[in-house]
């Protein structure tokens, strides 16, 4: 496998805040092409492993590479799309236009290439078009709903023509309308383009909806617990009818995934919850 | 009143820092840190107290205080990085004891004191070159890094993500911030630029619908109060740097009643 193919590669990467342990020897690997979701209870380190992966934290020790280059020297932005979490309301009440927004996230392709008003325009309309928010494109960003804003932000990552999408908690907030919305939207653009996706979540739906691999964040490291099972262009085929089920769940993770449902409060009816359940009952 | 050669530099002055302070405010207030016009044009005091007390030009002790202010404060937003406010805070507190202390040294207190609220109408020729050079530099860079201002006041991490370089522009820019604040406190007063920074912003943000609008509005705001305020204290013989504060302030106040009066006609015509 070529370097350039792998778009996230963590390589031993361990990292402390002072003397507090956050991770140790972490590895991970995201392909051109597949969807890996990262989960894992707060604290457990899931936020300092998106920020280490887009250059904001450099790892104590081990490597942390963006399409073979380390994160924190790389310059290619046009590669990457991030999309965050729903922001604070300050930032809701951003004088911004959606236009505006979604031009200026072309900032790392107008570096590279030049490009006219014309251009950049169709480019901003087109990525809106993508997320279905053409109407929207003269509002001010705080006269949207939360959906809306992050549909928008989805476009500002798409705007640039990226091989990553780097999505961290992005429907926290959201309804179950919207989050729906949102992931057919991700799925798509994943289809249509080839993305690698990383995708930081709470959400069970977004494992449904998206998730190839998952690979939990929990005690300093990171262990897959649902598998490629298919090979790492399984999603690129499948495109938008992947989904867990059709994954390769190792079974002595199966109880692990099925307890982060019911800590989510989303639990299905499996038995290894029902189990769990009947465990703690006992025990209570 | 036009025909007076200190009125006009007056006005040159009032339009220039009416046009630059809200303009640069405007990132400072979108990035939360509106406390940093606070801080720095303490700590320039500072330095005005410091220059007088060595017997250098007091606004080139206020541009070197507000300089090493700057840099104090990206030290410690670094090192807070979760609490800029606090960073700038804690710069403000450093700057006003220090212009407290050193102020009981200066040999001539009445100096001292002009540079608290100002006098516009005292500035000399070279003060102006100077203004005019700052106020030339401050809007090339407002104008030629606006995109990245932009990105960067809307969220710092998106706009690593498009590859703005986030360190590097936030010091430039509280450089740019800390140079415009040494020379307003000459002319507008210490006490009083980091309320040129705020209040026009403020008028702004009610009734803008994009970025580009903010600063425009923020930057005309800031120039007609400049003007208006200089005009009116002349007329009513005031403190010109209280006067165009206190009219930014009504202005707003006055935005309000609008906005208050457009929403009321508006939901009973539904």
């Amino acid at each position: 496998m070529q370097e350039s193919q792998i778009a996230v590669s963590l390589q031993d990467v361990s990292f402390s805040y002072k003397k507090t342990r956050v991770l140790s020897d972490v590895n991970l690997d995201v392909h051109q092409g597949e969807i890996c979701a990262l989960i894992g209870d707060n604290g457990a380190g899931k936020s300092t492993l998106s920020r280490i992966v887009v250059g904001e934290l450099e790892p104590t020790s081990g490597k942390s590479l963006l399409f073979g280059t380390s994160s924190t020297r790389f310059k290619d932005w046009e590669r990457v799309g991030y999309v965050p979490q729903l922001p604070s309301e300050s930032v809701n009440r951003f004088p911004a236009s959606v236009v505006e927004l979604v031009d200026a996230s072309q900032y790392a392709r107008a570096k590279k290439v030049k490009m006219s008003a014309k251009e950049r325009r169709e480019r901003t309309l087109e990525a809106l078009d993508l997320v279905g928010m053409t109407d929207f494109s003269t509002r001010i960003i705080r006269e949207l709903s939360g959906g809306q804003l992050q549909r928008v932000r989805l476009a500002c990552a798409l705007v640039g023509n990226p091989s990553l999408l780097i999505l961290d908690e992005p429907t926290t907030g959201l309804d179950k309308e919207s989050r729906n919305h949102f992931y057919s939207l991700v799925r798509e653009a994943h289809a249509a383009r080839d993305l690698a996706v990383l995708i930081v979540t709470h959400d069970l739906a977004a494992l449904d909806a998206l998730a190839c691999r998952v690979v939990e964040v929990a005690d300093h490291k990171a262990t897959e617990i649902a598998g490629r099972g298919h090979g790492h262009d399984h999603c690129a085929v499948h495109g938008a009818h992947c989904d867990l089920d059709s994954h390769h769940v190792h079974d002595h993770n199966r109880g692990k995934l099925d307890d982060f449902a019911l800590t989510e409060s989303l639990g299905p009816a499996s038995d290894v919850v029902q189990d769990a359940q009947d465990s703690y009952e006992r025990r209570a | 009143m036009f025909e007076y050669v200190f009125m006009q530099r007056g006005i040159l002055v009032g339009i220039l820092l009416g046009a630059i302070i809200p303009l640069v405010g405007v990132t400072v207030v979108l990035k939360r840190l509106s406390m940093i016009g606070d801080a720095l044009s303490h700590t320039s005091l500072a330095g005005v107290a410091g220059g007088m007390i060595a017997g250098i030009n007091p606004v080139a002790g206020a541009i070197a205080a507000c300089l090493g202010g700057a840099l104090c404060v990206e030290g410690v937003r670094r090192h807070f990085k979760d609490q800029s406010e606090l960073a700038v805070a804690i710069v403000m507190a450093a700057g006003i004891g220090l212009a407290g202390v050193l102020s009981g040294f200066v040999p001539n207190s009445s100096s001292f004191n002009s540079f608290m609220f100002g006098s516009i109408l005292t500035v000399s020729e070279q003060e102006v070159q100077m203004i005019v050079v700052i106020s030339v530099l401050a809007v090339a860079f407002c104008f030629f890094l606006r995109k990245e201002l932009f990105l960067m006041s809307f969220d710092e991490r998106h706009a690593r993500c498009v590859g703005v370089p986030v360190s590097l522009i936030n010091f430039g820019f509280v450089i740019a911030v800390a140079l415009v604040v040494a020379v307003a406190a000459r002319t507008v007063g210490s006490l009083i630029v980091s309320s040129m920074m705020v209040v026009p912003v403020a008028c702004a943000l009610q009734i803008s619908r994009s970025w580009k609008q903010c600063c425009l509005y923020a930057s005309t705001v800031g120039m007609l109060t400049s003007l208006g305020g200089l005009v009116v204290s002349y007329e009513l013989g005031l403190k010109p740097g209280g006067t165009i504060v206190l009219l930014a302030v009504v202005t707003l106040l006055f935005i309000f009643l609008v906005k208050r009066v457009v929403l009321l006609l508006k939901t009973r015509t539904v």
